[in-house]
């Protein structure tokens, strides 16, 4: 998956679900309790098996969170969509061969272009020239292709990545429902301080508590969880997913 | 969790309804459902079950382990149906039928010993145990809510120290930090799968 187009390459986090069996085009929705669950997976998968690379998929993740969702005073909202507009399908994610020259070196362009197989003929159906980033060569082989050492590959790749992110942030952005779901807002806010703990990012800790507290204090009934400010109670997702939730901040506060 | 087994629970089948008994009117279905399958987010009943095995181990109140044996009770024999939907009702099943790993930070006095139970529990929080539970206790206040084993341990030894029980079994407490992440290393899943 975190190879995959599932995976959003530049941005961090994951869209919906894919649509093929390769996992490279995606449903470019991207929901924040996918990212809560594949969150604690990554986070899991780090801690279990001391493999780096989940680290990176986890603070992605974590990266997507923080600059989408998050509100300043705790929440998070609940998904970004897919497209801008009803002829738009992802074209937010995707890149053309040409658009992605145009902001990059010829030397980064010759590292991410096979790596992240962005070439003239893409994989979107309404645009077949648009390309899914995924990861489609180890960054090995590329360098032994290019007589490169792999930390100047590595380089040149983080650079062009950084570019591309750049260029992208500039382009019309898919809207983000800002709508504050209780039991989604648990869910992202237990993985986070798992988060905060395995990859020590202060911030994510300190938001999640700022979170769990909102939630709490815009409670009328102390035991009884609206399912959205002011609105209908009596969920049990709300009522459980905050309770793990809360357990996950016990054990987390010193 | 007190008002989620008042609210909602089933007293006839068992497990727990979506909407608590007293709900109902405009944008809610009228019909009662109990949901158990994660589609997609973990589904109410597993994650009640989770919930639950994790407060009665944090605990040791009864109360808690009867409700998690009760909600896991109540959905016995429908793995087959539910597949892979099923994860979550299966990850609280886990809870039952094998014992939980405790990683317990005991601090004993402030300043020094305050800066080696942080970095303790940083580092029982960084690991990877199935069905791990963790406990930070000052000597100062005790903690009769600790499971009887782990509380046997308290007074096994002086000073700051780290320890893990799995069921009733403890280990040597670890009185450094180093000592401590040794100890997690060597008895992390990640060490028995390197063997």
């Amino acid at each position: 998956m975190a190879r995959g187009g599932i995976h959003d390459q530049l941005g961090g986090g994951f869209h919906r679900y894919s649509v093929d069996a390769r996992w490279i085009v995606p449903h470019f929705e991207k929901m924040s309790y996918d990212n809560a669950e594949l969150l604690r997976a990554y986070l899991d998968a780090h801690t279990a098996f001391s493999a780096e690379q989940y680290a990176e998929v986890a603070r992605g993740i974590v990266r997507w969170i923080r600059e989408v969702l998050a509100d300043a005073e705790g929440g998070y909202g609940a998904s970004q969509d897919a497209d801008v507009g009803l002829d738009d399908d992802g074209d937010y994610f995707t890149w053309t061969f040409e658009e992605a020259a145009a902001v990059l070196t010829e030397e980064e362009l010759a590292v991410i272009a096979p790596y992240h197989d962005i070439g003239t003929a893409g994989e979107m159906h309404h645009n077949p020239a648009r390309n899914v980033l995924f990861v489609a060569e180890p960054l090995e082989t590329i360098a032994r292709r290019l007589e490169l050492d792999l930390p100047i590959a590595e380089e040149r790749l983080r650079q062009a990545r950084s570019k591309l992110l750049a260029a992208r942030e500039g382009r019309p952005t898919p809207f983000v429902d800002r709508s504050q779901y209780t039991s989604w807002n648990a869910m992202l806010a237990g993985a986070l301080l798992q988060a905060s703990a395995v990859l020590d990012d202060p911030w994510a800790g300190e938001h999640a508590l700022r979170t769990l507290r909102r939630l709490r204090a815009k409670q009328t009934t102390p035991d009884e969880l609206a399912h959205t400010t002011g609105g209908i109670s009596g969920m049990l997702e709300d009522q459980v997913f905050t309770a793990m939730a809360a357990i996950d901040a016990f054990e987390y506060k010193r | 969790m007190h008002r989620v087994w008042s609210d909602y629970l089933d007293t006839e089948g068992g497990g727990l309804f979506d909407l608590a008994r007293n709900r109902g009117g405009e944008g809610l279905l009228p019909a009662a459902a109990k949901p158990v399958q994660d589609a997609p987010t973990p589904s109410g009943n597993g994650m009640a079950g989770l919930a639950l095995a994790r407060l009665a181990e944090l605990t040791g109140a009864s109360v808690w382990r009867e409700r998690r044996d009760a909600v896991v009770s109540a959905n016995a024999g429908r793995a087959a149906e539910l597949g892979l939907h099923g994860a979550t009702m299966l990850l609280a099943v886990d809870w039952v039928v094998q014992p939980a790993t405790h990683l317990v930070i005991i601090e004993d006095g402030g300043g020094a010993g305050s800066k080696t139970a942080d970095a303790m529990h940083q580092l029982a929080l960084r690991s990877f145990f199935p069905r791990r539970v963790v406990h930070r206790v000052k000597v100062a206040e005790g903690d009769g809510s600790l499971p009887e084993a782990v509380r046997g341990m308290l007074e096994s030894a002086s000073g700051t120290r780290g320890f893990i029980c799995v069921g009733t079994s403890c280990e040597t407490p670890a009185t450094t930090v180093e000592a401590w992440q040794e100890t997690l290393a060597r008895l992390t899943t990640k060490g028995k799968l390197a063997q």
